[in-house]
Formats: C-alpha cells, sequence, structure tokens
C-alpha cells in the first residue's frame, strides 16, 4: 500500500478558524502521550497518587507576558498502557484532569491532573528495595483562545522568497519552543513530584525527542490556570 | 442502567464543555469532557460482566447532526487473578423528557476483584439548540449590604443560583418532619449590578435547564456577600414557582428574589 506521509511544517496542533462566542476566534485541538515511569519503595502504604503538569505543543500565538491570556479548555485522558513489575494486584489510575493554562514565559499550554497506582501487597525480592511501574497516557484537549492573524507571505520573488521555499522540516516548528518538546513522537512528558518521593523523569525515547530545558520545570506561577 | 451527572463531582470529574457558535444561531458546534466516574467493581474471574452506563451530559439540544465519541479507560484495578477491562461502544442519546444529551457506554469487566473506576470521554458534536432561559433579579436593601467596590467577578460570585428537580422526603412512619432535597440541574450566574432608590439589584440568568420537568429555582447567599448584620437568606418574590420549559415555550423569565437578613438578638 502506497502512503504518503504528512509533514507539515508546523507543530501537530490544528487550529480551527471560529466566529465566537467572543473574544475567540480560534478553537485548538491539541493532544499528546505521556509516560511516566514510577519507582516506588516498597512498604509504603496501599494508594499512591501524584500530580502532574503536562507541557503541549501548543504555544499562544501572539503571547505577551505582561497579559494573561483569556481562555476556556476542555480536556480529559485515559490510559494508554500500564506495567507491573510483578504478577500482583494492581490499580493505575488517571483521576483527574486539575486544570489548564499557560506557563508565563513563553505561553505553552499545558495540562495538570493527577495520577494514581495501588502497590502490590506481598513486595518480593524483586522488587526490593523498590517497586518498578510506569503508566503511559494519552491527554486530549481542546481550547478557545484568541490569536492574531499570521501574517501575510512575502511577495513572489521577494528577499524571503528563498527561505520560504525551503523543504518542511519538522524539528524546525519546535526550535523556538521551551523545553524543546519532542514533537514528532507526538509525546511530551510528565514534569511534577510525588507525595513523598521525586518523580523520575526519564525524556521519551526517540530520534526527534530533546530534553525538557530547565526553564519548563521551573515556572514560578501559572497564568490563568483554570479548573 | 447506572446514570452518572455531570453535576455532581463524586460522580464525573472535572466536565467541562466548550460551545462555539458556527454557522447560523441555533446551531453550534459542542465539545464535552471529562472523566467518568462508574466505580464498578465485581469479584469473579470466571463470568464477563457487561453494564451500561450512562453519562447525562447536562446539555439541552432539539437534534444532534454529526458526533464523535471518544472514551478511554482511565482507571482499572485486580486483585492477581484472570481479568477483563473494555469499553465495547459509546453512543449519544437524547433523554426523550428533558431533551438532554446522553452518553451510553457499554462496559465489560471480569475478575476476583476486578474494578472499572473511570473512563474518560471526550465528545465533539454539532447540533440543533435554542435558546432555553430562566431569567430573574435578585435585589436587597441598600442598607444590607453594598457592593459598588467588587468587582464583575465578585458581583458573579455573590451567589449560587440553580434550577433543581425537587425532591420530597416524606416523614418517618414514627413521626417527625419530611425534608425537601434540591438537586441542581442546571447554574445560573448573575450579571449586571444596577440600583433603584431603595435597592441593588443584579440580574441573573440560568441557560440550559430541562425541559418538561418542574423546576424550582433556588439562590444561596455566598460568602462574599456580607452583609452589616444578621445572616442573609433570599427568597422568591415573584415569577412561577416550580416552572417548566418545553421546546415550544423554552424560557421563563421574571422569576425574581429578594435578600433579608435574619437577625437574632
Amino acid at each position: 500500500m502506497a502512503c504518503s506521509p504528512v509533514t507539515p511544517f508546523l507543530p501537530q496542533v490544528t487550529r480551527i478558524p471560529i466566529q465566537g462566542p467572543a473574544p475567540y476566534n480560534t478553537l485548538v485541538s491539541v493532544a499528546a502521550v505521556g509516560w511516566a515511569p514510577l519507582t516506588v519503595p516498597t512498604g509504603v502504604g496501599q494508594l499512591f497518587t501524584q500530580t502532574f503538569t503536562f507541557p503541549t505543543l501548543f504555544k499562544l500565538a501572539g503571547f505577551d507576558q505582561r497579559v494573561p491570556p483569556v481562555f476556556e479548555h476542555s480536556t480529559t485522558a485515559w490510559l494508554d498502557g500500564v506495567a507491573p513489575a510483578e504478577s500482583s494486584m494492581f490499580q493505575y489510575s488517571v483521576n483527574s484532569i486539575l486544570g489548564a493554562g499557560f506557563d508565563p514565559l513563553q505561553g505553552v499550554y499545558y495540562i495538570s491532573g493527577e495520577i494514581g497506582l495501588n502497590m502490590p501487597k506481598m513486595p518480593t525480592a524483586f522488587c526490593t528495595p523498590a517497586c518498578w511501574y510506569w503508566i503511559s497516557m494519552t491527554v486530549v484537549s481542546y481550547v478557545l483562545v484568541y490569536e492574531p492573524p499570521p501574517p501575510p507571505p512575502p511577495p513572489p520573488g521577494g528577499k524571503e522568497a528563498g527561505i520560504r521555499s525551503l523543504p518542511p522540516i519538522g524539528v524546525r516548528g519546535q526550535l523556538d519552543m521551551p523545553g524543546q518538546l519532542p514533537a514528532l513522537s507526538g509525546r511530551g512528558e510528565l514534569v511534577g513530584t510525588t507525595n513523598n518521593y521525586p518523580l523520575s523523569v526519564v525524556p521519551q525515547m526517540s530520534s526527534t525527542s530533546f530534553a525538557p530545558g530547565p526553564a519548563l520545570r521551573s515556572y514560578p506561577g501559572r497564568y490563568t490556570f483554570k479548573s | 442502567m447506572p446514570i452518572l451527572d455531570v453535576n455532581d463531582p463524586n460522580q464525573v470529574d472535572h466536565p467541562s464543555k466548550l460551545e462555539i457558535d458556527i454557522d447560523h444561531a441555533g446551531r453550534k458546534m459542542v465539545i464535552f469532557s471529562g472523566i467518568a466516574r462508574p466505580e464498578w467493581e465485581i469479584t469473579d474471574d470466571t463470568h464477563l460482566y457487561q453494564e451500561t452506563f450512562i453519562v447525562n451530559l447536562r446539555y439541552t439540544v432539539l437534534v444532534v447532526d454529526q458526533a464523535t465519541i471518544t472514551v478511554g479507560l482511565a482507571s482499572i484495578g485486580n486483585n492477581d487473578t484472570d481479568f477483563q477491562f473494555a469499553l465495547n461502544t459509546a453512543k449519544l442519546c437524547v433523554d426523550d423528557t428533558s431533551q438532554e444529551l446522553m452518553l451510553s457506554v457499554d462496559c465489560s469487566l471480569m475478575g476476583d476483584w476486578s474494578t472499572l473506576n473511570r473512563f474518560g470521554y471526550q465528545i465533539v458534536a454539532t447540533v440543533t439548540t435554542q435558546i432555553t432561559g430562566i431569567t430573574g433579579s435578585i435585589r436587597w436593601k441598600k442598607d444590607i449590604f453594598d457592593p459598588s467596590a467588587l468587582s464583575q467577578g465578585e458581583i458573579a460570585q455573590l451567589f449560587l443560583i440553580a434550577a433543581n428537580r425537587e425532591e420530597i422526603i416524606p416523614p418517618p412512619p414514627e413521626g417527625g418532619f419530611g425534608t425537601v432535597n434540591y438537586i441542581p440541574l442546571a447554574y445560573g450566574t448573575a450579571s449586571t449590578l444596577t440600583h433603584d432608590k431603595n435597592d441593588f439589584i443584579v440580574q441573573y440568568n440560568i441557560p440550559g435547564a430541562p425541559y418538561n420537568q418542574p423546576l424550582v429555582v433556588t439562590v444561596q447567599v455566598g460568602p462574599l456577600f456580607r452583609p452589616t448584620a444578621g445572616s442573609p437568606m433570599a427568597g422568591q418574590i415573584a415569577g412561577p414557582s416550580p416552572l417548566i420549559l418545553t421546546v415550544a415555550d423554552p424560557g421563563v423569565s421574571g422569576v425574581d428574589f429578594r435578600v433579608g437578613v435574619l437577625v437574632l438578638k
């Protein structure tokens, strides 16, 4: 079967022009897959929960650090895959989508939630001193925003025509984004801490993934976080 | 079939909805998302159990033109036995009485024990609807509380306004009092603040209340309403109670309230 790959220049975020409601002019559809390796010490209670912050590939056009974005969102998540370290009782959960917002530095859209894990009742020697689990999830979100229209293309044969005619390279669309999110694989990562233990953060491995920059992990605050 | 209500956080976690204007008034694109909480548990790993869960999205429509539904397992558990978890089919339906949009999900479960606690859903639909609404005013004497310094957002949070189904609990056979429960079906928002010679007045609107059933509007005074003395309470002073919205008559206005204060001496 012949199949031509689609290689858009822009990140894989779908922007749909809309008529309203005011003040919005764009409906954005964004989805991402996150993967959380969890190193859980044995012998600690049954229920283990942690919140996560999930950066997406959506960066608000026209973002101004002085102006908190006005937006509405509709977001959900579900499990893609789970793995226990041994045969035992398990419970894996995406408990909640706590909200969404834009980081105050670059205007990247992020989603926050809570995942949960119920530990095995009888850890074995294999599990000493810690058990290893992972949860993979899909997060999908629609966002209503206002974005200024993009600048018009340069005139044919103009100064920038040569640049514009370069073949699309997917990574180019990511280079000015904070954290260098692994765009082409569609994979993000979870950042956050457990209730007692630091969450091991391992970037999703793919040929186009990048480790997140320090700024992404150290946002001092969140603009217009909405539950 | 168990029904999960988006108005109850113990049944649906963080439900959210976007309404987008498309080609003409009355037609909208609507997006619903959330994590439903069926909390279904069984203790049998020899038989596959089936159950259908309904999510009441609390959104009235006349017709659903197009829809795409996506669901996924969000919380599952098993106690080291044979298991199966499945969301088999998902479809939309419209309640024949209330015209509310419902998500119906057929699930399967096996295990000893197994739990299917939660599933995520997202629906993108274009629907034909009509503007429904219950509108009215809430007023109070100027010397009770002056909200002039409040922002528009704070004005909107002064009151919890809802259209409810009234549930009457009869008194117990051995004697005592019966009670009335109000189950909120749609919430309203307060908007413009005005005043006349004696009163401050805010207008409110409750959009999207269900059709063809008796509704009682209630107004609870929130903590931002700080009277100079006493405990504030709101009571209805005009308009029908209960009221009924129909497709032919989808709006009721003039459901007015007044806030007074109860002072104990």
